[in-house]
């Protein structure tokens, strides 16, 4: 590489220069590409030889579950020495501890488990840490069973309020990690010196928490620059160009790393920004594009290693050890003009430098106004590798301007502007058939039922059949029910994530004063219109056992199902919707949070379909839920289309966390040959994004036999990579039981 | 009500790739004259069945899918097949000439087993013809249909005229194994084809043995049985045999 000269700060000045406005800096320098795929390198044999040597590493830690644990160290941003893979041969340096895959405990969120996590794969943790973090610290975990409620605790035990995060990290917070190559550290410390300065007028409960915060953010910026002072670095000071933008930008996020386990830790948006340094650094023959490709490629393999510790439950609702290293590209500006540039071709080409990959997450945001050839070259891309999803630009520039990010699979962010309170998802499926059964669980499994959860309501038993109305009448003033408590619980846990396992490195890179949004979520949409659908167009009768709860459904008749372009049952999932938002926008919020909407389940939907009776639809006990908005497999009759249109039809105003869709295509079945598939596939996201307006979608494409094959052998596969609901995964990484659910669905063959 | 205000319609693909350019929704008519042996789509070949639609929500079911025809609106469309569309004949008039007048691109699947007045009738509603010749030898395609070839010949001679030389005519070749890829029903082929004026492209098709379960289904027995599905290596092979045929050869090859 090269011996470093000092490069002149030629970008286009702007207001960006005195106050911290990255946007300010990407409009003004960005260099938007209109041009082919042709310009980008292949990966060198450095590159070639190093992740060769983490392959390696990553196959012994697939055999083993985890390759390494530290349990003698709480993970901090500065609790372990530099750590490398192959020192010399490393561009872009730094790992979460001292050696690559190895990880670290975080007990701030729970120390029982990180004990159970730990004790998974055969590590113990030493007495000395459980007793401080049982006697001495106060984890998020504990502080939070210490106020839930009993009501909140049952409709957690009983699966109703499912994937809290109140035991594990939140994650789903994005820090605008560019600050910090575009700045240096110093000058974000000063800026919030200079708040802490200020006497306020009134100093309540929420300005008191606010300077705690920001001195706790202060400290974790001190504590980025030690971090990177060890590594060589001095990250006070801006970079000067592009190897330096890059790493600077790997530290700040490596930190949030170490600090935190939260579940989805995204990186935001960094391509027309890295960009501006790779375009004045080529310009002016600083790097050759190949080196620029190296310089990404080693990032990339960086953030390839990034892990956390899981417990198995966690597993089964998250699997194939996730990260969510979220990172979107292309997108426009509001003025429509686009934000593709030669460095988002360079992160999507890493699927070939480095081959397929479930991180990270990469997330293209589709519009109409993108040169054709990106999106021919992402089409080429899916159609090769299955590695990436799509979300609509076009929708989301109207709620978060031009500069958000996605947080986990779906969730829009205006950078360092918007924090979310993560609240996974509530399983409406269920609380239909609470509904029905007046208040009363629903047997499943060996769980005969009976049990009251909601009591004093009445049952809906009279008749020998179900009556919309009432089954709707039940269901409505259940979903009231259900806001409040759900609201109450997110409450609590985010009071106490906010004072028991704050997230003071990323927050550091926010602006000060923040907009939040509690982020809610539903899974079993399309079980839940379906059976609403049978209801109403059918004919329904429930089959009551002794606990009087139905146990089974006797159905006359056929219904319109969801999936099928088909407005009678659309109209229903809509107003489900509507109405559970509704619900939840009535009950106040911690910190004034906005409330929002998830249509998304990750691989969970075949967890919560685990613990959810027979319903009205047909769909038997314990069996899987589609994933996400998805349609039930199988009942979707009209080919894609049409159920991309169903999905399209869900009002994102009432979703605005993001309504997660999936689909398998068979190559075939996009067109006979590749130009033609690349053009169908092209026009297939122009109709669904631009036409239909729908949010996202995930794509794979691939033949059933290869997962078949893959499952037989798993060694011959060890980077095929699979869509699942909002993230990518490692198809050998998912339980045999997830496996057998991902090739049940339904793949779009059209013969 | 007039009869053909109703139309029966078996099924509808809304993700159609392989039935004519771009994303097509490929509309499936009830009813067919013919009896190939090799007919995947059996289901759709007795006269009654499938969906009752009218015109109305017919188009109306459509068109819900125009946003995927590409920004003109003709990289993609309506294909109608079946069964064959020309079994229906009032009813695809009506269908057809209404999606055409929207600016619809309309393929028609068919095997021309119908009359002239039917074929003149839908002439200036279609964009593309996808015509399916089954065997060039009569005896053949007795065998393989229950019908001789004669009509099916002429017509497309027919419609090649009355196109003229527009070329809106596509001839859809299967390729069966041991059946249509014998060298003198190629020859013939070549040699037919080589006549007409209105020509886009040749296609061929590989014999897939997909439809069978429906077979099962219905008849519990499938007449081909014994024949092998073809690979892409009996296309390519046809393919050079039809070598001098002068107008673009699709093979599906990427």
């Amino acid at each position: 590489m090269h011996k470093h000269k000092l490069v002149k700060t030629d970008f286009v000045q702007g207001p960006w220069i005195d106050t911290i406005d990255v946007h300010n800096f990407i409009t003004r320098n960005t260099v938007a590409y209109s041009g082919d795929e042709q310009f980008l390198s292949s990966a060198t044999k450095r590159t070639k030889e190093l992740w060769e040597k983490v392959l390696l590493l990553m196959r012994q830690e697939q055999k083993k579950g985890i390759l390494d644990l530290d349990v003698e160290t709480p993970s901090t941003i500065l609790s372990h020495l530099p750590g490398y893979i192959d020192k010399k041969n490393e561009i872009i340096v730094g790992l979460q501890t001292d050696k690559p895959l190895k990880r670290a405990i975080k007990p701030k969120g729970g120390i029982q488990l990180v004990q159970k996590a730990a004790e998974a794969y055969g590590y113990h943790i030493p007495q000395h840490i459980i007793d401080t973090y049982t006697n001495e610290c106060t984890t998020h975990n504990d502080a939070v069973f210490s106020a839930y409620t009993p009501l909140q605790k049952l409709l957690r035990s009983k699966h109703i309020i499912t994937g809290l995060p109140d035991n594990y990290g939140r994650g789903r917070i994005i820090g605008d990690y560019r600050r910090v190559p575009l700045y240096g550290t110093k000058k974000l410390i000063e800026e919030r010196l200079k708040y802490l300065e200020n006497d306020s007028a009134t100093l309540d409960d929420d300005a008191i928490q606010l300077r705690r915060e920001v001195f706790l953010q202060i400290q974790a910026l001190r504590d980025l620059t030690t971090m990177t002072k060890n590594y060589g670095c001095d990250i006070s000071v801006p970079a000067k160009d592009s190897k330096e933008a890059v790493q600077w930008l790997y530290f700040a996020y490596l930190a949030a790393v170490k600090e935190q386990d939260g579940a989805a830790m995204s990186l935001g948006r960094i391509d027309a920004f890295l960009d501006c340094y790779f375009e004045r650094d080529l310009q002016s023959g600083f790097y050759s594009e190949q080196e620029i490709q190296e310089i990404l490629d080693d990032f990339v393999i960086k953030l390839r290693l990034v892990r956390h510790l899981r417990h198995p439950e966690y597993d089964a609702l998250f699997a194939g050890d996730p990260t969510w290293v979220t990172l979107v590209l292309g997108g426009s500006t509001i003025n429509n003009k686009s934000l593709v540039t030669k460095t988002s071709y360079r992160f999507l080409h890493t699927l070939t430098t480095l081959g397929p990959a479930p991180e990270p997450n990469l997330t293209v945001l589709w519009g109409k106004e993108l040169p054709l050839a990106w999106k021919k070259y992402c089409a080429k891309q899916s159609i090769d590798t299955s590695s990436i999803q799509y979300e609509n630009d076009d929708l989301m520039r109207g709620y978060f301007d031009d500069d958000y990010a996605i947080a986990c699979c779906v969730s829009g962010m205006s950078i360092g502007k918007d924090m979310q309170y993560f609240g996974a998802r509530a399983n409406l499926a269920k609380v239909l058939l609470l509904a029905i059964n007046g208040g009363k669980e629903e047997p499943y499994g060996n769980n005969k039922g009976g049990d009251t959860i909601v009591p004093g309501m009445k049952s809906i038993k009279s008749g020998r059949y179900l009556h919309y109305e009432d089954v709707w009448k039940q269901f409505t003033h259940l979903l009231d029910w259900l806001a409040k408590n759900y609201v109450d619980t997110m409450n609590i846990i985010h009071f106490m994530h906010d004072r028991y396992n704050y997230e003071s490195e990323q927050m550091a890179l926010h602006d000060i004063t923040v907009r939040r949004f509690m982020a809610f979520g539903l899974a079993g949409l399309s079980v839940v219109a379906d059976s609403l659908s049978a209801i109403k167009y059918a004919r329904v009768k429930p089959v009551w056992n002794k606990r009087g709860v139905a146990e089974h459904f006797i159905r006359t008749g056929t219904y319109p199902a969801f999936g099928n372009d088909d407005d009678r049952v659309d109209s229903i999932a809509i107003a489900v919707i509507h109405e559970f938002m509704r619900a939840l926008r009535r009950y106040s919020t911690y910190r004034e949070s906005i409330p929002t909407l998830s249509i998304l389940t990750i691989t969970s939907n075949v967890v919560y379909g685990s613990m959810t009776g027979e319903t009205p639809d047909g769909r038997s006990a314990g069996a899987p839920f589609a994933p996400g908005a998805n349609p039930l497999h199988g009942r979707d009759t009209c080919g894609a289309i049409s159920a991309l249109n169903s999905v399209a039809k869900l009002p994102y105003k009432d979703c605005l966390d993001g309504i997660s869709n999936t689909m398998s295509f068979v190559p075939h079945s996009l067109g006979r040959t590749l130009p033609e598939r690349l053009n169908n596939l092209v026009q297939l996201f122009d109709g669904y994004f631009v036409g239909k307006h729908g949010h996202h979608l995930n794509v794979n494409v691939l033949q059933k036999e290869t997962l078949r094959e893959a499952q037989k052998h798993p060694e011959q596969y060890p980077q095929l990579t699979i869509r699942v609901s909002g993230y990518a995964v490692l198809f050998n990484r998912l339980s045999s039981e997830q496996q057998e659910e991902v090739i049940a669905r339904t793949f779009h063959e059209n013969l | 009500m007039k009869i053909f205000n109703r139309g029966y319609i078996h099924s509808i693909e809304t993700l159609g790739t392989l039935d004519g350019p771009g994303l097509r929704t490929v509309v499936f008519f009830q009813g067919c004259p013919l009896r190939c042996k090799f007919c995947h789509n059996v289901d759709c070949v007795a006269p009654r069945g499938g969906s009752e639609y009218t015109i109305d929500e017919l188009c109306r079911r459509v068109l819900k899918n125009k946003e995927y025809w590409g920004v003109s609106g003709k990289d993609g469309g309506v294909t109608v097949s079946g069964g064959d569309p020309t079994y229906q004949p009032e009813f695809l008039l009506a269908f057809i000439r209404r999606l055409h007048n929207q600016n619809v691109h309309i393929v028609i699947d068919t095997s021309l087993m119908t009359s002239t007045k039917v074929i003149e009738s839908i002439l200036p509603y279609v964009d593309l013809w996808m015509v399916s010749v089954k065997h060039m030898e009569e005896k053949k395609h007795e065998y393989l249909t229950g019908f001789s070839n004669k009509h099916i010949l002429a017509n497309i001679r027919h419609l090649d005229t009355l196109l003229d030389r527009k070329p809106k005519l596509r001839i859809r070749y299967l390729v069966i194994p041991g059946i249509t890829d014998t060298l003198s029903a190629l020859q013939l082929f070549s040699a037919f084809v080589s006549k007409l004026k209105s020509i886009e492209s040749v296609e061929l098709l590989p014999y897939g043995t997909y439809g069978v379960h429906k077979w099962i289904e219905m008849y519990g027995t499938y007449p081909l049985s014994k024949v092998n599905a073809a690979t892409q290596n009996h296309v390519n092979a046809v393919a050079k045999a039809l070598a001098n045929v002068p107008f673009q050869l699709r093979t599906g090859n990427t």
